[in-house]
């Protein structure tokens, strides 16, 4: 799951411009007299994003500024309309790829890193009213979801869920492929 | 990852691999950097999951009161990814003290006397020193407390 802030850029003829990111947790808020925390690798860059995953990494309030800089010269800071808790966070429905090899169904999966978890959800078409789910960790490989029925068609559906923050994507296309063979009817 | 705690009827969920990694990543450079070898202040026999279960709520609640007072903020120097490890842990147990705190006004949270007892002695170490050696060594001993909530 990454978490990345990003802004608009400021433009000064013949200038380069360069932007630095800072945080502030609600820690820092309660606890530590309101100070803010530099984030390194986004101080002094000329690009208009930052990722900041590792920085916002509790489910608390954050709140994060930017500003830009001309060689001595800075902007006012720039922050948050308001704050931000990665539990509000929306997460994408997953890509995947479902094929049919023989009589097996396979679904290779997007990798996502340790803290997705992946629901699959398939069934026999016409059938919608049995569905099977897999809970998958690793998406590292092509997985085997089952082995079908000959000349049947099955469908695939899946979405993420991130502990974590415990929230879950949308669900990703439906896919349908067909075993080979004739079904038997 | 996400380790979940009872005290009675309250539940609270903590972020292990979040706090393990943050911590991880300081954890060396911290540890040696703790002048006072010979104090210890999370004492084995004093460990929360040796601790009543009618206490552990409390004790626990004091533990993490004592880290974001008296310790977390003695830590910031030190260079920019120290410090936001620093803040990376501080966060996490404040978001488990928020939650933790919710319990406390829906049960008792009660705090017998060995609770006091044990928190008297850590902290009776604690200002056995200056306060930033005592800030560097609790925060050294944090993998302890990690390996208490993972047992308890």
């Amino acid at each position: 799951m990454k978490h990345f802030l990003v802004w608009s850029p400021v433009t000064v003829p013949g200038a380069a411009v360069k932007y630095s990111v800072e945080f502030q947790g609600e820690y820092e808020r309660d606890y530590a007299n309101d100070s803010w925390i530099p984030i390194g690798e986004c101080t002094g860059i000329s690009v208009t994003q930052c990722d900041i995953t590792e920085d916002i990494s509790a489910t608390v309030p954050y709140d994060l500024r930017v500003r830009a800089g001309v060689g001595t010269q800075a902007s006012h800071w720039a922050t948050l309309s308001s704050f931000f808790n990665r539990v509000t966070t929306s997460l994408i429905p997953p890509m995947l790829t479902v094929t049919a090899d023989g009589y097996h169904l396979l679904v290779e999966l997007e990798r996502l890193g340790p803290a997705f978890e992946f629901w699959i959800y398939y069934w026999k078409k016409g059938q919608g009213h049995k569905v099977y789910r897999k809970v998958v960790k690793d998406s590292s490989t092509t997985l085997h979801m089952d082995t079908m029925e000959a000349g049947t068609e099955y469908c695939v559906k899946a979405q993420t869920y991130v502990e974590a923050i415990n929230r879950s994507s949308n669900f990703s296309q439906v896919q349908c492929v067909r075993a080979e063979g004739k079904a038997i009817l | 990852s996400l380790k979940q705690l009872h005290f009675g009827h309250c539940m609270v969920s903590v972020d292990m691999y979040e706090m393990r990694k943050g911590f991880g990543d300081i954890k060396e450079m911290t540890q040696s950097q703790d002048q006072h070898t010979s104090i210890r202040l999370l004492h084995g026999s004093h460990s929360l999951q040796n601790t009543k279960s009618e206490d552990r709520c409390c004790f626990f609640h004091y533990l993490l009161k004592f880290y974001l007072v008296n310790v977390f903020n003695q830590c910031t120097e030190g260079n920019n990814f120290h410090q936001r490890r620093v803040s990376r842990i501080a966060n996490n147990f404040l978001s488990i003290k928020k939650e933790l705190t919710l319990c406390d006004t829906v049960t008792t949270c009660s705090c017998g006397k060995e609770a006091n007892q044990r928190y008297e002695q850590i902290l009776n170490q604690f200002q056995r020193m200056d306060s930033h050696s005592a800030a560097v060594k609790a925060l050294g001993e944090l993998d302890i407390l990690l390996d208490w909530i993972d047992k308890t």
